[in-house]
């Protein structure tokens, strides 16, 4: 009878153990936007590291490429040479001839050992040196693990929604492409507390210049996973997806240094150059851009007032995550059918303060913030569209509409470009390639291919003893409006309108 | 009567007509010439207080004799009867105005501007008061000018950069200027405000007033002169001034003496070394007003940008990343990283050479004063985003050292000012100090050198003895010439092996 009352007592407590713990609190409260879940680390859970995902009962069986050998297709060790994950490699990089460089020439200490670095060429919050040298481990991306680990390979697991994964286990949703996207961006373009600044490129870090569908296609990224849904759509979701989402961490990496150039911190220079484009300062000047120019107007080139109005010798702010992002709006009709009233994000308050030469900080808190809430708006309603089954088939039909009004927003009727700096270009080259490449290349995207590579050609960094330069040395805008206005007429052509 | 009565009848009214008419002053009451006991200074009423243009100088009997010896053999005592014809001839400074309607200048505006029609400007240059301000006489630029009619205004405009332009409005002085001599001549300009283009340093003032910019001068009714970045970018080419440079190409039009000495003493063979460190002292003194100025107007007017971009060097942005490539045109690697560096004004920019200047004995005080308000002053300014009002203060404190120093080497003998710089040259040979030098300063560097063999030749030819060879020389300046339309930030690895020889060399 005492075993028995103790049995029942003990399972009761064990259920309430169990079942009693406090769920992370829910992204939203009432009266708050709407927000995208399943982004970023919840507080107060632990990381697990990649080690316990490695069992080759588990994740590591040994059989590269397959389920249940994910860990074994990720890892540094399996694929010295060839197609690999990159972000196996992430910690071991601090330790480069580039890193050691940048930690001296930024006066501090090693890269390896610094936290500045560390939140994204390693797990952020992840405890422990070896797991530390894991590099983006599992956790990165998948979310901590410590509530979900024992629970994952049950067989109710599946029968919950996303939504219950993250709210109560803190399990990242990889498969929700709004999810999973927030995150790669959190790193790949910063986040509130995560950032690469003008100070550390010009120590030598690389640009973060980051593009969904580019870096997942990389010809050597060797993914541990493979994708459930069908060609062409996930491709050009995806591009549309990252598109908004790498705006939003744009967004919000910016309010983070307006709110501490704002408290006047000694470490956020102010304006921050990086939010400007890169090649409007870094280019070769004394080499005349426009020798079209000989006779006015210059034929290609709307004006020379640089785009979007812009007064000659104005930095443009933020071409590469901005120009694309908001006119998402006009595709998310065709990507996600029925969705209802996404009003385009109005960026112009905010470009025309950035785009002043001392943007006041405050100012740009309260757009930036004002427009991630917005973007944030979207983002959940896409998300809940994914997860409840609603995304339209993309049609080649619908790729070339999509395609259209790509390279509307970068040429006029008679072919001049809109905005003539390089990242403006270099990202609509990018979308147009990305839906090119959904199709096959076959089909009604066949007659792309000469025009894209064209422009390719035009944006491409030159080499020169073997040697490939970081900024587009020979580029001039009129070599990319050509190929534009051929796209735009067999785009507008085969649609009809 | 008698005869007495008859010579009386004669003699009386003749003396009180040849009293009457007996002049009363020493000088003729003739209006705008004034007489004994007028006060100091004072402007004849009937003086006009607006520009006159060129013709008033070039009457025949003035200034605009015939030319044709002058322009055959060069300047003599006598020029000065033929400045005017001379400097129409063949003064670059003609063609300023004439610049305002080129195709270039329609370019800059339409993209500063926009387009009312299809390839004209809003606002043409000939109108707009930013490029007037340096593209004719700074007093006409305003839209109106007090006293002169519009087509008067546009005609005087077209002159270009004509007498009044560096000698100052003639208003105060126009009428009294030919009673001068050495003995009177430096009170009279300083009571009537002619331009003292005979202090070398005054002269390369006013040449950096439109040459680098200048703020404004409400008392001489100029607008500011300030050719700022968004100029640049919209086409005008950057402004790259060497004084003693300029000056040895510009034709003379006036016979370089000494002017306030009454025994003058015998010419400066040093004249080329002590031009070209009093021009770079100019032009710095002229840079630290100006970006004080553009600080200032920063605070109190919306239209102008700060930070200003043309404060900084070109290349320190606008140089193409390589990565460690190891290609030409590498980023600039000394100073605080991703931080545009003030522009170089060299040697003056460089603290550390202002005080070796200093050390050679070379206006000790005022050099030191320089080197540590440039110090202070860089430091605010290399920043993303510097303190206007710091920039203000510092700006303020530079110029006024630079202004002080530049006094102070005017009054300095040639042969010491080219001993200190020589010295100078010959420190930064010998600690190879080339390569962390930018392309700037190397050019900058190589006019001094040119300045200092200017000089060499001038001691050759006086003394008779061969001339030095030019050609060590002519092998630098021609590794260092890049393609036309070239901009990098380093100097040639292997025009710093030559430019280093060529420095040690300098005597």
């Amino acid at each position: 009878m005492r075993t028995v009352v103790c049995v029942i007592l003990g399972t009761l407590a064990a259920g309430w153990a169990v079942a009693g713990a406090s769920a992370p609190e829910p992204q939203q409260r009432a009266g708050e936007p709407a927000r995208p879940y399943g982004i970023g680390t919840p507080p107060g859970l632990a990381q697990v590291p990649a080690q316990s995902c490695s069992a080759a009962a588990c994740h590591g069986g040994g059989q590269a490429g397959r389920v249940g050998s994910e860990y074994t297709s990720w890892a540094p060790e399996a694929f010295a040479a060839g197609p690999h994950d990159p972000h196996a490699r992430a910690y071991r990089v601090l330790f480069n001839d580039s890193s050691t460089r940048m930690a001296k020439a930024l006066n501090r200490g090693p890269a390896h050992k610094d936290a500045l670095c560390l939140k994204c060429h390693a797990v952020d919050g992840m405890k422990g040196a070896s797991a530390v040298a894991d590099g983006v481990g599992c956790g990165a991306c998948h979310g901590p693990a410590e509530r979900w680990l024992a629970v994952h390979y049950l067989p109710d697991w599946k029968a919950l929604s996303n939504r219950q994964k993250w709210d109560d286990y803190g399990f990242v949703p990889t498969k929700d492409l709004v999810a999973r996207e927030l995150n790669c961006a959190g790193c790949h373009v910063g986040s509130a507390d995560r950032e690469v600044n003008h100070d550390l490129i010009a120590a030598g870090h690389p640009r973060l210049a980051f593009e969904y569908t580019r870096f997942h296609y990389r010809p050597n990224y060797r993914k541990h996973w493979e994708e459930r849904v069908p060609q062409p759509d996930f491709e050009i979701r995806a591009w549309a997806v990252g598109q908004v989402a790498s705006l939003r961490a744009a967004l919000a990496v910016l309010r983070s240094r307006a709110v501490r150039a704002a408290r006047n911190d000694a470490d956020t220079p102010w304006p921050e150059l990086s939010e400007g484009s890169c090649f409007a300062c870094h280019q070769g000047i004394a080499r005349n851009p426009f020798p079209e120019s000989r006779q006015e107007p210059p034929r290609g080139l709307q004006g020379l007032r640089g785009g979007h109005g812009r007064p000659p010798g104005t930095v443009p702010w933020q071409p590469w995550y901005s120009s694309l992002g908001t006119a998402a709006a006009e595709y998310h009709g065709i990507l996600f059918h029925g969705l209802p009233g996404l009003t385009p994000v109005n960026l112009t308050p905010l470009r025309a303060e950035m785009e002043k030469r001392a943007p006041n900080p405050v100012e740009v808190a309260r757009t930036a913030g004002q427009a991630i809430d917005e973007l944030d708006g979207w983002l959940a309603k896409w998300q809940s569209s994914e997860s409840g089954g609603t995304p339209a088939r993309l049609t080649p039909e619908r790729s070339q509409e999509l395609a259209r009004l790509i390279v509307r927003g970068a040429v006029t009727d008679d072919g001049r470009l809109k905005d003539y700096d390089w990242d403006f270009v270099a990202q609509r080259y990018l979308g147009l390639s990305a839906v090119y490449h959904a199709n096959g290349g076959a089909g009604t995207v066949a007659e792309w291919r000469d025009p894209l590579v064209t422009l390719r050609q035009a944006l491409a960094f030159p080499r020169a003893n073997s040697v490939r330069f970081n900024s587009p040395k020979d580029y001039r805008p009129a070599d990319a409006a050509g190929p534009l206005k051929s796209l735009r007429t067999i785009t507008t052509s085969r649609s009809g309108r | 009567m008698n005869r007495l009565a008859w010579v009386m009848c004669a003699a009386v009214p003749a003396a009180v007509v040849g009293w009457l008419a007996w002049p009363r002053t020493a000088a003729p009451a003739v209006a705008g010439i004034p007489v004994a006991g007028e006060k100091a200074g004072g402007r004849h009423p009937s003086t006009p207080d607006f520009p006159l243009g060129q013709g008033s100088c070039a009457a025949a009997g003035c200034h605009g004799g015939p030319a044709s010896e002058t322009l055959r053999k060069g300047p003599s005592s006598g020029c000065w009867t033929c400045s005017a014809t001379y400097w129409a001839a063949c003064d670059p400074h003609t063609k300023a105005y004439a610049a305002l309607t080129s195709e270039l200048a329609t370019r800059i505006m339409v993209r500063l501007t926009g387009e009312r029609a299809p390839g004209r400007p809003t606002i043409e240059a000939a109108q707009d008061t930013r490029c007037l301000a340096c593209h004719t006489d700074p007093a006409l630029a305003p839209a109106t000018v007090p006293g002169l009619a519009a087509g008067r205004l546009l005609t005087l405009r077209a002159e270009g950069v004509s007498c009044e332009a560096c000698h100052g409005s003639p208003g105060r002085w126009l009428h009294e200027h030919t009673t001068w001599t050495a003995a009177t001549r430096v009170e009279r300009y300083a009571q009537t405000g002619m331009a003292r283009l005979y202090d070398l340093g005054e002269r390369a003032t006013v040449c950096a007033g439109c040459h680098v910019g200048a703020p404004k001068d409400s008392a001489r009714g100029y607008p500011v002169r300030d050719m700022n970045h968004d100029m640049i970018a919209a086409g005008h080419p950057r402004l790259n001034f060497d004084f003693a440079d300029y000056q040895r190409s510009l034709p003379p039009h006036w016979h370089e003496r000494d002017r306030i000495h009454p025994v003058p003493p015998s010419g400066d063979l040093n004249f080329e070394a002590k031009a070209w460190l009093v021009g770079r002292v100019a032009h710095a003194e002229a840079a630290c007003r100006l970006l004080a100025d553009r600080a200032s107007r920063s605070r109190h007017e919306g239209d102008c940008p700060w930070p200003e971009f043309g404060e900084f060097g070109c290349a320190s942005c606008h140089h193409t990343i390589n990565g460690e490539s190891g290609l030409p045109f590498p980023a600039p690697r000394t100073g605080r990283l991703g931080v545009p560096r003030w522009q170089p004004v060299w040697p003056v920019t460089r603290p550390d050479d202002v005080n070796r200047l200093a050390g050679f004995g070379l206006a000790p005080a005022q050099s030191k004063a320089v080197a540590a308000a440039i110090t202070a002053l860089k430091e605010k300014v290399q920043k993303p985003r510097p303190s206007p009002q710091e920039v203000v203060t510092l700006g303020g404190d530079a110029a006024r050292a630079l202004q002080a120093l530049r006094v102070e080497l005017v009054q300095t003998p040639g042969s010491q000012v080219r001993f200190a710089v020589t010295g100078l040259m010959a420190a930064v040979a010998a600690q190879n100090r080339v390569p962390e030098l930018d392309r700037d300063e190397a050019g900058q560097l190589l006019h001094g050198l040119a300045a200092i063999e200017r000089t060499r030749v001038e001691s050759a030819l006086k003394a008779g003895r061969q001339l030095p060879a030019p050609e060590p020389f002519d092998r630098v300046f021609d590794r260092l010439r890049l393609p036309r339309g070239t901009l990098r930030f380093d100097v040639p690895r292997q025009a710093q092996q030559d430019l280093t020889t060529l420095l040690g060399s300098v005597r």
